[in-house]
């Protein structure tokens, strides 16, 4: 009943392995069939056990027959997610939204995630290193307390910073590829001096574009993170009546 | 093309609703199925009975601030606000991509901010050929000096009725509200202007509140309930309105099953509209007409149309 030709696809997952990152995070490994994903920054949407919604995680990392989602928990839905056994069998819906974009003429990116923003980072990472690109890593936390996820960046340039601004500032680069909150890609979208792409992780209805739930407003109008995005080039968001939580 | 596909009312699952044909009566509800494109990378749309395309206004509208989507114990609560391309470029972009990939007429959802601009709106909608019925919501929780305040005055309810009904001969179909003391009193008064039908319940009005920040979740503050949570309440409203008006009714809310889909019929309904259901999964509208048959049996009804109100008196 799926059409596979056209991008989403309803399957289903098995939890293989849960491990911690940090006090709030986790990363679980599915396995399952993964054909729909095409490039990173794309999403998954959980069913989870006792929800209603489906929860929209960032794809991590994948590869043919799975793929890992670094989940924080925030709320009472990525609690459950966290304690799942392995085992556990998932319904998730794969291949959604619009990813990066790779540039190979830019040889030096820096990749900027902003808390448990940095999960579809890996993924990038891995495939702009196999594309011959030696990407420099930027994490931001508020706290260093909460610091996680370097170790999922084995061999790179990878820096920790509080202020991701200033350490963005300060290091050396001709291209950006981020992920975190609405609010912070946005500054940093109108901050930035270089080509770039921001992806947004903002509350979701369905994650398939029908409700409308996660429309911000870009310098060609209404758009929908789930669809549209969740990744924007940098000039969709320089206008100053772009997103910032839509205000009117 | 239209007339190839236009469903005949006949068969074990057909109905009919303001005198045209629906081969099933399930209908997705408007705003959860944007313009139809999203779910046809799912299915074959033509499976469906009919849909109800997104809120559309005269003008493009841009919709609440964000966040606009919250859970809920048995549901989900959304304060989109009507965001839609507005009447000129639904007409111009969005049927003629629908079109191709539905066959069948379409309810086209109106929403508006005065009684001219209701009838404006579904004038230029009405003309369109995919266009079978107009549904004119009166019961959008989310939108300041429009919508639902249409919907809980019963002469403001009239009055949108008769002017729509003045723009059109497609037939007209009211969307009310379940936010109101007596929605009979609103069902009533729409029958008396000339409504063709009518359509609920809209979503309830409803918040939550986020412990951590101890600020409401939706930046709007409050919102519609959808899911199965209301499907209680809206089933009690098409037993009441069944009892009061002897216009074609659509059960609304919270239906995510063929069982639902019986008993909304049972209560009074001609059609049932899913909403919520669609949204977690986008496949459940295929999965529920699939199930209708099987359903049917179990219960031992031969036909759909036959028991449309058939859990009443009368």
């Amino acid at each position: 009943m799926v059409n596979e030709k056209l991008g989403p696809r309803d399957g289903r997952f098995r939890l293989a392995e849960s491990s911690a990152l940090s006090a709030t995070v986790r990363l679980l490994r599915l396995t399952g069939d993964t054909g729909a994903i095409r490039v990173p920054g794309q999403f998954v949407s959980v069913s989870v056990p006792g929800k209603f919604l489906r929860r929209p995680f960032s794809v991590c990392d994948w590869d043919e027959g799975w793929l890992t989602l670094l989940i924080e928990r925030v709320g009472a839905g990525t609690e459950l997610l966290h304690a799942l056994e392995p085992g556990t069998e998932l319904d998730v819906l794969t291949g959604l939204g619009y990813g990066f974009t790779l540039r190979p003429d830019r040889r030096e990116p820096v990749l900027v995630g902003c808390g448990s923003g940095l999960s579809p980072l890996v993924g990038l990472a891995r495939r702009l290193r196999a594309a011959g690109i030696e990407p420099k890593v930027l994490l931001g936390f508020r706290e260093e307390r909460a610091r996680f996820g370097a170790e999922l960046f084995p061999g790179m340039d990878v820096r920790y910073a509080e202020d991701v601004f200033k350490a963005l500032d300060e290091t050396a680069h001709d291209c950006f590829y981020a992920c975190g909150s609405e609010n912070v890609m946005t500054q940093l979208a109108r901050r930035e001096k270089t080509a770039g792409q921001v992806a947004f992780d903002v509350r979701m209805g369905c994650g398939f574009g029908a409700c409308m739930g996660c429309a911000i407003r870009t310098r060609d109008g209404m758009k929908r993170v789930c669809t549209d995005g969740p990744v924007f080039e940098k000039w969709e968001m320089i206008n100053e009546k772009c997103s910032m939580g839509n205000d009117q | 093309m239209l007339t190839e596909k236009l469903g005949t009312g006949g068969g074990r699952l057909g109905v009919t609703l303001c005198g045209i044909g629906l081969d099933n009566p399930v209908i997705p509800a408007s705003g959860t199925f944007g313009y139809g494109k999203e779910f046809a990378a799912f299915y074959d749309l033509d499976v469906l009975g009919s849909l109800s395309f997104k809120g559309t206004t005269r003008r493009e509208r841009e919709g609440n601030p964000l966040p606009r989507i919250a859970e809920a114990p048995a549901g989900m609560l959304n304060s989109v606000g009507l965001q839609n391309p507005g009447a000129e470029k639904v007409l111009a972009e969005e049927l003629p991509a629908l079109r191709e990939r539905f066959h069948k007429p379409v309810l086209a959802n109106v929403s508006g901010f005065s009684v001219e601009e209701y009838a404006e709106t579904c004038a230029m909608l009405a003309e369109d050929a995919s266009v079978g019925w107009l549904e004119v919501n009166i019961s959008c929780p989310n939108v300041h000096g429009g919508g639902m305040s249409f919907g809980t005055d019963p002469k403001q309810a009239a009055a949108v009725t008769a002017a729509v009904k003045k723009v059109t001969d497609k037939p007209v179909i009211m969307k009310l509200t379940p936010n109101v003391t007596d929605i009979t009193e609103i069902a009533r008064a729409c029958e008396g202007a000339g409504a063709d039908g009518l359509c609920l319940i809209n979503t309830v009005s409803a918040m939550r509140i986020d412990l951590r920040t101890r600020r409401p979740v939706l930046k709007n503050t409050t919102g519609g309930l959808s899911g199965p949570g209301i499907f209680p309440i809206a089933l009690r409203a098409v037993w009441q309105v069944y009892e009061a008006v002897t216009i074609p009714l659509i059960g609304c809310g919270g239906v995510s099953s063929a069982a639902d889909v019986i008993e909304m019929m049972l209560a009074g309904a001609t059609a049932v509209e899913v909403g919520a259901a669609g949204l977690r999964d986008p496949l459940a509208c295929p999965k529920i007409i699939a199930a209708l048959e099987e359903t049917m049996d179990r219960y031992g009804i031969r036909e759909l149309k036959e028991i449309i109100g058939g859990a009443h008196d009368r």
